[in-house]
Order: C-alpha cells, then sequence, then structure tokens
C-alpha cells in the first residue's frame, strides 16, 4: 500500500525536482537562508542571514511542527502536527511551489542526512522509523521498534543513523539494509543526550547528565572507549567545526568542558554561565558562544575556555546556528517573538528580528558550521 | 502586547576580537615545483583555500564558485590570485595538482610540501586537517579531512575575510570588488 501511495505521488514529485532544477534562483543558497516555522501561523519564516532580516513568510494550508531544508534538492520538508504528510517546498521556484509527501505515519520528527539526499522521517508514537529519498521517489529503509525521546543523527555518507534511548540507557544504530546494533551505555533513565559525531565521522559523544561523564564510542567497531569525566549535569556537547573539541554545557551548574577529539580527554572545565544548554563554536573555530536556558550568553576563547564577555537574551532561548562563514550566531527566542543576531568576531550582539509568533521553533539551515549536532 | 527585546550587555575584560587568528605565513611547492611563499603574489589579493583533490565534493564545489567569481571579475580578475593548498600531500604531487587545477580556473595555483610545510601553514591559517589512511589493501583512498573556510588575503597576503562553505560566486566576486 505505502509503495502505491509514493507512485500515485510520484509524477508530481518529478515535476517538483524537474522545475527545482531548471527554475530560477530564490532561496535555494544553502548558505544564505534559514527557515524557522511557527504552528499557529501555519507559516515558514525565510531568514536572510547576510542582511538579517526576514526575507519572505511562506503560508502553509497546514500547521508546521518541524522543517529541514536541503540544498541538494533546493527544498524544505516540513513535517505537521497529528498529519500523515510531508510538504515539500521548492526553494528554488519564484512562487515556492509545494506539494503534498503522503506518508503512512506521522512525522514527529524529520532528520535531514548530510548528503542532503535522504531524510530520516520518525513516528515516535508508533516506533518507526523511515528513510525516505524523495528524488528517487524511493523508501530505502522502513524499521519498527525503535523508541527515542532524543535526536536521531547521521553517518557522515547518510547510510547509518544513530539514536539512544534513554529508557533502557542503550546506544543504537541501523543502516540503509537494516542491520542493527545496540550496546548497553548506562542505567536506565540516566539522561543520555543525544550523540554528536566528530567531523570525520569516526567517534560520537553522548553525555550521561545523572553520572557526569560524557561517553566516547568508536563507530567502526561500534564499542564504547572512553568514559570522560566533565561537569555536573552534562548535555549534548556542540562539536567545533575544525573537529578538535567537543565543547560540553554542564547544565547542573555553570561550566563547559571542552574534549579534545583525538585523544578523548577533558583539556578543560571552565565558568561560563548558569545552567548551560548549548555551546556555539564560531569564528573560525576560536570562540564558543555558551547559552544558558535562561538567555545568558557568554562567549570564551574555544581553546582554555576563558569567557571575555556576557550578555543577556531577555529570553529562553532555543538552539542557535551558526553560519557557515563563522562570523554569525542565530538564536530563537519563542517568548519574546525574536531572532538574535550575534557577531562571533566581535563577541557581541549584533541585531535581532522582532515581530515573529511566540511558538517559532529552531532555525534550520542547509550549510551550517555547527550543521552536525 | 509583543515585549521588545531587551539586550543587556554585561561586558567584562576585552572583547576577545580574534584578529590573530589567521596569519597567512607559508612556505610550499607549487604545481610547477617552485618554492614559493606568500610574498611571491605581492600585489595580489589572494583567495585560499585547503582541500585535496581526491574530494568528492567540498573541493571542487567551493573551487567552481572561485572560478567563476574569477570570471565575474573581468579584466580584474589579474590582481587576483586563487591558491588552492592540498593537505594531502602522499597523493598530491605538483603533477597531480597541475592538472587538478586547470581543470577549474588558468590562474589557480597548486600548492603541496612536506608534512612540516603542510602543518606550518595549517597552523598559521588556524585551518584543522587529518588524514586517515585506508585500510590496508582497501581500494577506497585515504579519508581526508580539513577546514572548508576560504580565505580573502591581502595584497601583502595579511588576513581581510573568510567565507563560509557554500558561499556563492557573486558574493565572493562582490567582496573582492571592495578591495580592488
Amino acid at each position: 500500500m505505502f509503495t502505491r501511495a509514493i507512485a500515485r505521488y510520484s509524477a508530481g514529485l518529478v515535476l517538483f525536482f524537474s522545475f527545482a532544477a531548471a527554475a530560477s534562483a530564490s532561496f535555494d543558497d544553502g548558505a544564505r537562508y534559514a527557515f524557522i516555522a511557527s504552528a499557529s501561523s501555519k507559516s515558514i519564516f525565510v531568514i536572510d542571514l547576510r542582511e538579517k532580516s526576514l526575507a519572505q513568510t511562506i503560508v502553509l494550508e497546514r500547521s508546521p511542527s518541524s522543517v529541514t531544508v536541503s540544498e541538494r534538492l533546493k527544498a524544505l520538508v516540513v513535517g505537521h502536527v497529528d498529519d500523515r504528510r510531508l510538504t515539500l517546498v521548492d526553494l528554488s521556484s519564484s512562487d515556492l511551489a509545494q506539494i503534498d509527501y503522503p506518508l503512512e505515519m506521522t512525522p514527529s520528527m524529520v532528520v535531514m542526512s548530510p548528503v542532503g539526499e535522504t531524510v530520516a522521517i520518525f513516528d515516535k508514537e508508533a516506533g518507526r522509523l523511515e528513510v525516505h529519498a524523495f528524488r528517487r521517489r524511493a523508501v530505502l529503509l522502513s524499521v519498527n521498534d525503535v523508541h527515542t525521546e532524543s535526536e536521531f543523527t547521521f553517518s557522515t555518507d547518510g547510510s547509518t543513523l544513530y539514536w539512544v534511548d534513554d529508557s533502557n540507557g542503550s546506544f543504537n544504530s541501523v543502516d540503509l539494509w537494516a542491520e542493527r546494533q545496540s550496546i548497553a551505555l548506562a542505567e536506565p533513565e540516566s539522561g543520555l543526550s543525544a550523540i554528536s559525531r566528530s567531523v570525520d565521522g569516526m567517534s560520537a559523544f553522548i553525555s550521561e547528565a545523572s553520572a557526569d561523564v560524557v561517553h566516547m564510542i568508536d563507530l567502526s567497531s561500534f564499542a564504547p572507549v572512553r568514559k570522560i569525566h566533565v561537569g555536573s549535569r552534562p548535555g549534548r556537547p556542540w562539536g567545533t567545526a575544525d573537529g578538535r573539541y567537543m565543547l560540553v554545557p554542564n547544565n547542573g551548574g555553570d561550566t563547559v568542558t571542552a574534549i579534545s577529539t583525538m585523544t578523548g580527554a577533558a583539556v578543560y572545565t571552565a565558568a561560563s554561565v548558569d545552567h548551560p544548554v548549548a555551546v556555539n563554536p564560531g569564528w573560525l573555530d576560536s570562540t564558543a558562544a555558551a547559552v544558558s536556558e535562561s538567555g545568558y550568553v557568554a562567549f570564551s576563547d574555544v581553546d582554555d575556555g576563558k569567557v571575555t564577555a556576557r550578555f543577556q537574551l531577555n529570553g529562553a532561548p532555543l538552539d542557535g546556528i551558526v553560519t557557515s562563514d563563522s562570523k554569525t550566531l542565530a538564536i530563537p527566542v519563542p517568548e519574546r517573538g525574536s531572532l538574535v543576531f550575534l557577531d562571533m568576531r566581535q563577541r557581541s550582539l549584533s541585531s535581532s528580528i522582532t515581530g515573529l509568533p511566540l511558538d517559532i521553533g529552531p532555525a534550520a539551515l542547509a550549510i551550517s558550521n555547527n550543521l552536525c549536532h | 502586547m509583543r515585549w521588545p527585546l531587551i539586550l543587556l550587555a554585561l561586558v567584562c575584560g576585552s572583547t576577545g576580537i580574534a584578529e590573530d587568528v589567521v596569519k597567512g605565513d607559508f612556505e610550499l611547492l607549487d604545481h610547477h615545483g617552485e618554492a614559493v611563499t606568500e610574498r611571491s603574489f605581492d600585489g595580489k589579493l589572494r583567495l585560499v583555500f585547503f582541500g585535496f583533490t581526491q574530494c568528492p565534493d567540498v573541493c571542487p564545489t567551493t573551487l567552481l564558485e572561485v572560478a567563476h567569481a574569477m570570471r565575474r571579475l573581468g579584466e580584474d580578475a589579474v590582481n587576483v590570485q586563487p591558491i588552492f593548498i592540498s593537505v594531502d600531500r602522499k597523493n598530491d604531487t605538483p603533477e597531480q595538482l597541475a592538472r587538478y587545477v586547470a581543470a577549474f580556473h588558468p590562474s589557480l595555483v597548486g600548492l603541496t610540501g612536506s608534512k612540516q610545510q603542510i602543518d606550518a601553514v595549517a597552523a598559521s591559517f588556524n585551518v584543522t586537517y587529518g588524514v586517515e589512511p585506508a585500510a590496508s589493501g582497501a581500494s577506497a583512498p585515504d579519508s581526508v579531512f580539513h577546514s572548508a573556510y576560504l580565505f580573502l588575503m591581502d595584497r601583502q597576503g595579511g588576513f581581510l575575510d573568510v567565507f563560509g562553505y557554500g558561499t556563492k560566486a557573486d558574493v565572493i566576486a562582490a567582496r573582492l570588488r571592495e578591495y580592488l
């Protein structure tokens, strides 16, 4: 039945991607435009990161719950609340053409592969995970009995998906041939974070909040190789774009730990902001911007953790995105309906876009300096 | 009522501007086998990119944008020197580099060197790279990763600006024109 459903819409998809290839450029510059969904306004806001302005509002028929973007497909992939379909938006067409992409599952999470050709779709309630190749109109993977509260991470070539299941303390993978692996990493409900993969794709780093450690996993052997002691209640590690460090926000305290990806050793644990939830690396991987759950930002030197400037966003932030030139960090602040821009080189606040709905989600960017988190 | 965003700055210490992150010095061999330094290109703006010739995506994509940017500059392109520095000294001989750079733009120069020289230029540009040798007997090439920044350097080789991966030719050309 699923194959028939895909076939029914294949003609539309062929037209969609043919048109995408031929049409003049619009918002298909993957390094320039970011996209933010708002369910209440049934809209996707297109942010011009070069001009730091709202470039366009894409109005949808249904409320979006998630959005991801591919420069290769020149398309937005939008998930909807409690709806068994996606909307694909052609970013290269002048009218931003939209088509429905029916599913036999509810897309509670949509994750673009690094290659930009395939998308992982997860139905959390049903425990079903699928990988779709839109251009080939193919379902590459369909597996059941997948359980997680956190995000999926692709391997660098897009052939394998990794995730943690905190309910049983396991680290898991499945490849496109449906081969699954699972290892017990911690006790159930230990506060395992989502996975951060190293830039070279060789290692994965997973925080365990209850034990104040980060697990380093060798992805080629799928085995834990090191347990690194960090600060209090560590959250998901954030990798520097140059691959040297994993920066760990220690959410139970006020510190950030830097882990060398080469040695797996903690290089420093340094004072930062209270209850940090994210650490965004930028400006040629020399600067880190730690963000707290209450909206404080601390800029520090990546190499030694020394804080040189602090700011307040006046609202709880979502995860930020760093532009591919490593100069700009953009952080959505939903309770203020704002997107705040920070200058990573000057280590200062730059500007903001205000007047957005109060339910904006995280920003999606096709080519980001911190894409692989 | 939507509250205006209040941005409260609590600056402590220096602003921490990392101006010295990129120095831009090098001593390398060009794709003709001639020794060159950053002074060899004095008088020209430089676009400097690190990579390797077997790179499947980031390097050719970026070098294509550089080539397009050069063509957009027209006659002014003679005042810009695009430079490709290979971090894969095992495979990227001067001969291999010569064949590779010629495929993109006639003025593109390919540079390589000893491990010490490549380490030194990578450090000078604050670039990271790594080479993971392929498994013994494997047909796949070595696995190489590297920073994907495109550096704009001034006429004496000093740092001016950096472009991120994915920056289009029109943006690169427009920035170059500001300095021409």
